[in-house]
């Protein structure tokens, strides 16, 4: 019997592997996890698990029962050591050898880690597994201080969530901005103040030099030589794609795996997909890596039809959320590249969607507590709007008519 | 035991029995139904789990939130019945619950 083999158990591998029963694989389905659990949500571990709205059987994608159903063996707790594409077969840490006639890699990226003297002290983490979350969870309190390293949408997203929970907590940024990767400077202000508002503390154009133990608790040392006295500390300051096992089997990477809009790679009968994949975007017309969930589900969807033999191509327009406080951000598109703004709604208000332009087109919109913005625009932007930034911006009439 | 029903534009009926704890969408996603994706796991910010939801039936679950509105008014194919699956929460008092699913989520 033909068996596809799933490396990564997360929003990518288990999508993947319930699709392929749904569009009628017949054959075996391995899933192969290094965690000990069944596949879960990530999103929520920075929210809504984190304050504690959401439990760990709510975090699971597809409840156990499923796998069964789908007739989908799955192999948890075990890690991939090597991929052999000329003999079509993998090697797993425990010593035994699977065959596979397709592959799917969707091993994902790992938390970017910081090197400096004392972070590898015990009251560092970072934020990728549900064991970090359980980790950093039991370390915040409302007498706890917690120190977050790099304000991107994971540490922002921590920040509210602790602060949610009653700790003090100190945000320490690089940059002049936070988000300066991916929101203009209105929008950084916009999360800088929200989160001034709710007592959390921002450092901009700041670090972290060293971390040392102090009696029951941590000191940071700042660049600037001023002493933050902490009790944990998260640092999100990126991530890295899981490529090691692609590299050492030839497969061509390059800021990922690179794959093509079946999410084939350089060897035809490999597939990858989520967050490790470098795959090409039609609209941008350029080959982007995204760190999404709902890429993952929608590229899982694209391999398992493939390699079904059904015609399918991933042209899903990127998209992304993050909720934190009383703010739902939702993104349609990248801004890379934007050559102009425009604000439409009340910034105070809270309710407001950022334009981003490139030569009259709108790339990409930011919508703060607007999801019918987003909604539109997220159906619109790919099929290129130009629209007058005058009517973008007066709220009094729809943008989109 | 009651149960949900999914129906698709082509009438096709997909019935699945209830689970206390599940909410509609989650249910559809656990048991290979097709049409209902939830690309966001409940966090009412994809609207990929769109269904219509029968006035007569409205009275077993908690009215739309703001955000829930707000999201069903861009979404593809609104009708006055629509609700996002995923605020849909099943429990045990439950009748049968029938919900069709828009053409657009295959």
């Amino acid at each position: 019997m033909q068996q596809v083999v799933i490396i990564g158990a997360s929003h990518g591998g288990a999508e993947a592997a319930i699709a392929l029963r749904t569009q009628g694989w017949e054959g075996k389905i391995l899933l192969v996890g290094d965690e000990p659990t069944l596949p879960y949500q990530r999103p929520p571990l920075s929210k809504g698990y984190f304050h504690q709205a959401v439990s760990d059987q709510q975090l699971l994608i597809k409840k156990p029962t499923l796998y069964e159903k789908a007739k989908v063996e799955v192999m948890l707790g075990e890690s991939v050591t090597a991929i052999d594409k000329a003999n079509k077969s993998i090697s797993l840490a425990s010593g035994a050898s699977i065959s596979f006639d397709y592959l799917i890699i969707a091993t994902g990226a790992r938390a970017r880690k910081l090197s400096i003297p004392g972070s590898d002290l015990s009251c560092i983490n970072y934020l990728r597994t549900l064991a970090d979350a359980d980790k950093i969870i039991s370390q915040v309190n409302a007498q706890s201080h917690l120190l977050v390293v790099g304000a991107g949408y994971i540490g922002l997203e921590i920040a509210a969530s602790a602060s949610k929970l009653g700790a003090k907590v100190t945000v320490l940024e690089s940059f002049p901005r936070v988000l300066s990767r991916v929101t203009n400077e209105q929008m950084s202000e916009f999360y800088q103040n929200l989160h001034a508002q709710h007592g959390v503390d921002i450092k901009l154009n700041s670090g972290v030099t060293e971390f040392r133990r102090s009696g029951e608790r941590y000191v940071a040392v700042l660049p600037d030589g001023e002493e933050l006295t902490f009790d944990s500390a998260v640092i999100g300051i990126g991530v890295i794609p899981n490529v090691e096992l692609a590299e050492l089997a030839g497969l061509e990477c390059e800021n990922g795996i690179v794959v093509d809009n079946k999410t084939i790679t350089s060897e035809p009968g490999i597939f990858a997909i989520g967050d490790v994949s470098n795959h090409p975007n039609p609209f941008y017309q350029r080959q982007i890596r995204l760190e999404s969930v709902p890429n993952a589900m929608e590229q899982a969807k694209v391999a398992a039809a493939t390699i079904c033999g059904k015609e399918k191509t991933h042209d899903a327009f990127p998209w992304f959320w993050s909720d934190q406080f009383d703010v739902k951000l939702q993104t349609a598109g990248l801004s890379q590249g934007y050559d102009s703004t425009v604000i439409r709604g009340d910034i105070a208000a809270k309710k407001f969607a950022l334009f981003y332009l490139k030569e009259g087109k709108v790339i990409a919109v930011d919508a703060i507590n607007s999801p019918k913005d987003f909604m539109k625009a997220k159906m619109l932007i790919p099929t290129g709007i130009s629209i007058p930034e005058s009517k973008l911006a007066d709220t009094s009439s729809d943008w989109f008519e | 035991m009651a149960v949900v029903k999914y129906i698709d534009t082509n009438d096709n009926v997909t019935e699945v029995e209830m689970e206390a704890g599940e909410t509609v969408m989650s249910l559809a996603v656990n048991n290979m139904v097709d049409g209902i994706v939830g690309e966001c796991g409940g966090a009412q910010a994809c609207a990929t789990c769109h269904c219509y939801l029968d006035e007569s039936l409205s009275k077993y679950f908690s009215p739309r939130s703001e955000m829930e509105e707000a999201m069903l008014e861009a979404a593809p194919e609104r009708k006055e019945s629509s609700r996002l699956s995923c605020q849909l929460e099943l429990n045990d008092d439950l009748p049968d619950i029938e919900v069709r699913l828009p053409a657009s989520q295959y």
